[in-house]
């Protein structure tokens, strides 16, 4: 679980944010398999903070975190990091919180991942 | 409802706390999602809710504000909706909801903890569809576009955990969170809050602006401010009433800022010769109708109104009285100065607040508790 202070991601970075410590193994561990470089946060204000500088290639954040909502987040990268593309990630399909999504510009999955479909979002995905 | 004037609106201080409260308003305010605000009473939820709405593109609509506690849930219902002609007794023509009155504003919801798990419904329900329909029409009437924002001062995830609050609303309404920390917690901020609300009150007020020693400095910051910004505001107020333009030391400031242990003591040492600002609002406030001879409806029911009382303090108040009067309401009118006709208007004020005590318990504890209060026994 890396969460050192928030130096500026590589580009291609992706970020993974969900409190549930297994599911976060869980998709980290994926990520690596296919070769992807992954920053993982437990907490809110750690990726807030982290998120604050960098500008990763995709975030994953599941809508809940704690007393937070994932979508959040979005709102502190969206200025100085437009192109990183946001995945929001939600363990129920609640339509408000889908259209909160796709309004920010941010893909809806809903628990468990499917992972193909997970794929298609990450850099390379769709060779 | 309260009308601000929109230049009065600003979040003071220069802590860390604040600034990032600030840059998350900015945060807030571009991005036009919910926003849940969260915070101990008086911190300036409402405030905060206020900045929002102004740096958004909403900010030429209106800001509605509606304050979920205390008003029964057929009434905000009602209120938020709207109702048809004929729907309930009283209800002599249609009746637009506050939610369309603000088209393309913002409505914020204070003390959004406070609503009935039926209310709740009515209102996921709303956020789904964005559908207004009023009370007792069989359809709905109008899609209106607004900006929920909500603000409450409970723990949801606890309510949550306790049944109270639904989770699917929490996490509707909390896209966005934010958190004014206590007073206490960015007490850096206290001399510049201070200064603010001194210069202001002395200026409305037409009187010298009183100096400040750094010994009365000193206990402002040392207090903890448990009533936040809203009781540092009235202190203020209190004394540039009372200074008459002399430097303020630290005597002349109220006894729960210098001595919060023994304010007890120190109030009734003082005796019925004491200022009325020199204990805790509710001792004090009782202070003036039991020995002051002043009115309930002068005295408690405007600072209630105004939310410089919380339901607490009211019940604390009512509480007092009940026990000196072995629990008679009529006779608690007499105690607080209201004229016997009031008798009806009195105890429909407590049931809509929801600080109708029951008075049976107060039969039997009355005798004790007089001997073990001093206060409330004072006459």
């Amino acid at each position: 679980m890396s969460s050192e202070p928030s130096a500026p991601a590589q580009h291609g970075t992706i970020v993974v944010v969900d409190d549930d410590v297994s599911c976060l193994v869980a998709v980290e561990q994926i990520l690596r398999h296919w070769g992807l470089e992954t920053r993982t946060f437990r907490a809110f204000e750690d990726a807030r903070s982290y998120l604050a500088h960098a500008r990763p290639a995709v975030v994953i954040v599941d809508v809940r975190l704690g007393n937070y909502n994932g979508l959040q987040l979005i709102h502190f990268s969206r200025q100085h990091s437009p192109e990183t593309q946001w995945l929001v990630v939600s363990g129920f399909d609640d339509p408000v919180l889908r259209n909160e999504a796709t309004r920010l510009g941010a893909a809806f999955l809903t628990k468990p991942l499917d992972l193909q479909r997970l794929r298609e979002y990450l850099p390379g995905g769709h060779t | 409802m309260s009308v601000v004037p929109n230049s009065e609106v600003q979040l003071l201080g220069q802590s860390n706390a604040v600034q990032t409260i600030l840059s998350d308003v900015d945060c807030a305010a571009r991005s036009g999602a919910k926003v849940l605000i969260t915070g101990e009473t008086g911190v300036g939820k409402e405030v905060v809710a206020r900045l929002i709405h102004l740096r958004s593109a909403r900010a030429a609509g209106r800001l509605v504000t509606v304050n979920c506690a205390g008003l029964p849930d057929s009434l905000l219902e009602s209120e938020l909706f709207g109702h048809v002609r004929g729907s309930f007794t009283g209800a002599y023509r249609d009746k637009p909801g506050l939610l369309e009155m603000a088209p393309n504003g913002t409505v914020f919801l204070d003390e959004v903890g406070e609503m009935s798990t039926r209310m709740q419904v009515v209102l996921l329900r709303f956020l789904e569809t964005g559908e207004i329909q009023r009370v007792g029409a069989d359809r709905s009437h109008i899609r209106v576009n607004v900006r929920l924002i909500t603000a409450t001062n409970r723990d949801l995830p606890k309510e949550i955990a306790a049944g109270n609050f639904r989770e699917d609303l929490f996490f509707r309404l909390n896209v966005i969170r934010m958190h004014i920390p206590p007073l206490r917690e960015r007490i850096e901020d206290v001399p510049l809050l201070f200064d603010h609300y001194l210069d202001y009150y002395c200026q409305q007020h037409r009187v010298a602006r009183p100096q400040v020693s750094p010994g009365a400095l000193d206990a402002l910051m040392a207090y903890r401010w448990p009533g936040n910004i809203r009781e540092l505001r009235n202190v203020a107020e209190r004394l540039a009433l009372k200074s008459s333009g002399q430097v303020l030391r630290p005597g002349d400031l109220p006894t729960e800022v210098v001595k919060p242990a023994d304010r007890f003591e120190a109030a009734a040492a003082e005796g019925a010769a004491a200022a009325p600002s020199t204990s805790s609002p509710v001792e004090d406030l009782t202070g003036r109708m039991l020995r002051h001879g002043e009115s309930f409806w002068s005295v408690v029911h405007p600072l209630f109104m105004a939310r410089d009382l919380t339901r607490d303090d009211l019940r604390r108040i009512i509480e007092i009285g009940l026990e000196n009067t072995n629990g008679n309401y009529r006779l608690l009118v007499a105690l607080y100065n209201m004229p016997n006709e009031d008798y009806k208007r009195f105890l429909g004020f407590l049931r809509k607040h929801n600080c109708h005590l029951p008075f049976q318990r107060f039969r039997t504890i009355a005798s004790r508790a007089q001997q073990t209060r001093p206060v409330a026994a004072a006459g």
